[in-house]
């Protein structure tokens, strides 16, 4: 659902870590019977309801010690789950696609954030879109389909944001293929476009709000857009913890979706564990997109984004999702 | 005896390294650490020539106009410098802390200013290469033996002539050692600058196979920036031989007596 700029260059360097796997020191149940998972997530709001169900001891009722790390980008978690230095990672539904259909072995354990059920959704979807596609105050792109043959800022290549946008050109009836992608973090995205440089940018909140204040128009919400509804963030974990320790994530499973349902009930209070989290002042994520946090992974979901990603050209075939959700 | 020694070493090493990998990586299934033979395969795909004008071309182009521009802004501002040692003195602090700033922080900053283009890249490779090779002129030119100073004050050569037939040659061999240096933060930066900005280019094509998980192609893009570093290399020695050829030969007369 959030992407964050995973530009660093960092996930080069879990990738170099990944050789030294077998070493999953951390992991088994101790002598009390409590067993430890590492999580690694990117970083966002909506790890509120991770911190929740460690605060509220929902994963402590389910005996387990759940060790927070933060990671610059999913792909540089999925090389750290895969490889068992950790034992679950944050990732958004695409790039799990891509590390699937590059056959890195990876199970859905549980959703991490998404989109309610179309039907409860707001007229207006950017009360729940996180991201938006944006163009200056007074440009003279009104429709995505205008942006043919344009320049437009996006966080990575072949990423969320890039794909989502796709679809959102292509609906309205414009040619994405011949968008000239730039890359660059939110803050140069923003100035990039305020200045004249870029001609639509995507961003994620808090720089959606930002944008809005500067004027700039929201061309489109492609987060929901291409989802739909369900789950868009998931934890995933690598085969080494799948085979090892099923009980584990079986009760984080428990956990997690527990802390969901109590997130989507007490969303005041989930969105100040998210401002602390985040250090995002609380009136921005109370002003911008409502998190939700769903309480299942429905594969239909999943699906849903694998044929869109073949339908967009970014997967040669769909990827095969037998047995990819955790049990 | 010894010198078919050294080539068999020289050029031994890496042959055998390689094959190491060769052999233990065959039949790996290792995400991560596909065979090198696969590996082989995606570079002939991708680089030979598929992506050679649209990408390496284009970060080659930027590394030699970058690193050019480097070299000549760092020996000119070096030698006013060692020049003028007033003002040497004053700007010494501004110099030192510019360069102690990782280039790589500096690239933001540039796409802020000057966009994403081209010129953000030169810019960036630039400024980054320019502090080794301008530090190495001035030492070199601070160094120069005072004798040479009283006999060319006293031959009366004007300064165009002391610049060309006395300082440069003699802080020579200093420079050349900066520019090698520039060189390689030259390269780092070329990298680094492809980050941002249109996605073309060895390090944005590599980063790209990186985050999709095309680890192949990944692999294979660090093989070839391995492979230009190695080359680059090469030629710079080549030409620092032959300008400083009667450096190396007089180093080696006196290692001789």
């Amino acid at each position: 659902m959030k992407t964050r700029a995973p530009l660093a260059l960092a996930g080069l360097l879990v990738l170099a870590i990944a050789g030294c796997s077998g070493n999953t020191t951390g992991s088994g149940a101790n002598a009390s019977g409590v067993t430890t998972l590492k999580v690694g997530t990117i970083g966002l709001s909506s790890d509120a309801a991770l911190k929740i169900g460690i605060d509220k001891g929902f994963f402590k009722d389910e005996k387990l010690n759940i060790e927070v790390s933060t990671i610059a980008n999913p792909p540089a978690g999925i090389a750290a789950a895969q490889s068992g230095q950790l034992d679950l990672a944050y990732s958004p539904s695409i790039p799990l696609l891509n590390a699937l259909n590059q056959h890195v072995p990876l199970k859905i354990v549980s959703a991490a954030d998404g989109y309610e059920a179309s039907a409860k959704q707001p007229a207006n979807l950017a009360q729940v879109d996180d991201t938006g596609l944006f163009v200056a105050k007074g440009s003279s792109i009104t429709s995505p389909k205008d942006l043919a043959g344009k320049t437009v800022a996006i966080p990575a290549r072949k990423a969320q944001l890039e794909v989502t946008i796709s679809k959102v050109i292509k609906d309205a009836g414009g040619d994405p293929s011949t968008v000239k992608w730039m890359v660059l973090d939110f803050s140069s995205a923003l100035q990039s476009l305020n200045s004249g440089r870029v001609d639509a940018a995507g961003l994620v909140a808090p720089f959606t709000g930002k944008a809005e204040a500067a004027g700039d128009v929201r061309l489109s919400s492609p987060g929901v857009a291409f989802f739909k509804e369900g789950a868009v963030g998931l934890y995933v974990a690598g085969a080494s913890t799948t085979t090892k320790e099923p009980a584990a994530l079986q009760a984080f499973q428990r956990g997690i979706y527990k802390a969901n349902a109590y997130c989507n009930t007490h969303l005041a209070e989930c969105q100040q564990v998210g401002a602390d989290l985040t250090k995002v002042p609380l009136s921005i994520i109370q002003n911008g997109a409502h998190t939700y946090w769903p309480t299942s992974v429905d594969i239909v979901d999943i699906q849903r984004v694998n044929t869109q990603l073949v339908q967009l050209g970014y997967l040669s075939a769909p990827v095969n999702l037998d047995g990819v959700l955790f049990k | 005896m010894r010198k078919t020694l050294y080539v068999l070493l020289g050029v031994g090493t890496p042959v055998v390294l390689l094959a190491a990998w060769f052999v233990a990586s065959a039949g790996s299934t290792n995400t991560f650490f596909p065979p090198l033979s696969y590996i082989l395969e995606r570079f002939q795909e991708l680089w030979l020539f598929a992506h050679f004008s649209s990408d390496i071309l284009v970060s080659l182009l930027n590394l030699v106009i970058g690193f050019a521009l480097a070299a000549v802004i760092g020996v000119g501002l070096g030698f006013v410098l060692a020049m003028l040692p007033k003002v040497g003195g004053y700007v010494d602090p501004v110099i030192h802390f510019f360069r102690s700033i990782p280039p790589v922080a500096l690239v933001p900053i540039f796409v802020s200013l000057i966009g994403f283009g081209i010129e953000m890249r030169i810019a960036s490779i630039t400024l980054a290469a320019v502090f080794p090779t301008l530090i190495a002129t001035v030492d070199g030119l601070r160094g120069v033996d005072s004798t040479l100073k009283d006999v060319s004050a006293v031959y009366r050569l004007s300064t165009g002539e002391k610049i060309i037939r006395v300082f440069l040659p003699a802080a020579g061999p200093h420079i050349a050692s900066g520019l090698q240096v520039s060189l390689q933060t030259a390269f780092v930066v070329m990298i680094a600058s492809e980050m941002l900005g249109p996605s073309q280019g060895i390090g944005a094509m590599t980063l790209l196979a990186q985050q999709s998980f095309m680890i192949a192609d990944m692999w294979s893009g660090i093989i070839l920036l391995g492979v230009i570093g190695f080359i680059a290399n090469m030629l710079f020695e080549l030409g620092r031989r032959r300008l400083l050829a009667w450096y190396i030969g007089s180093r080696r007369l006196a290692r001789a007596q």
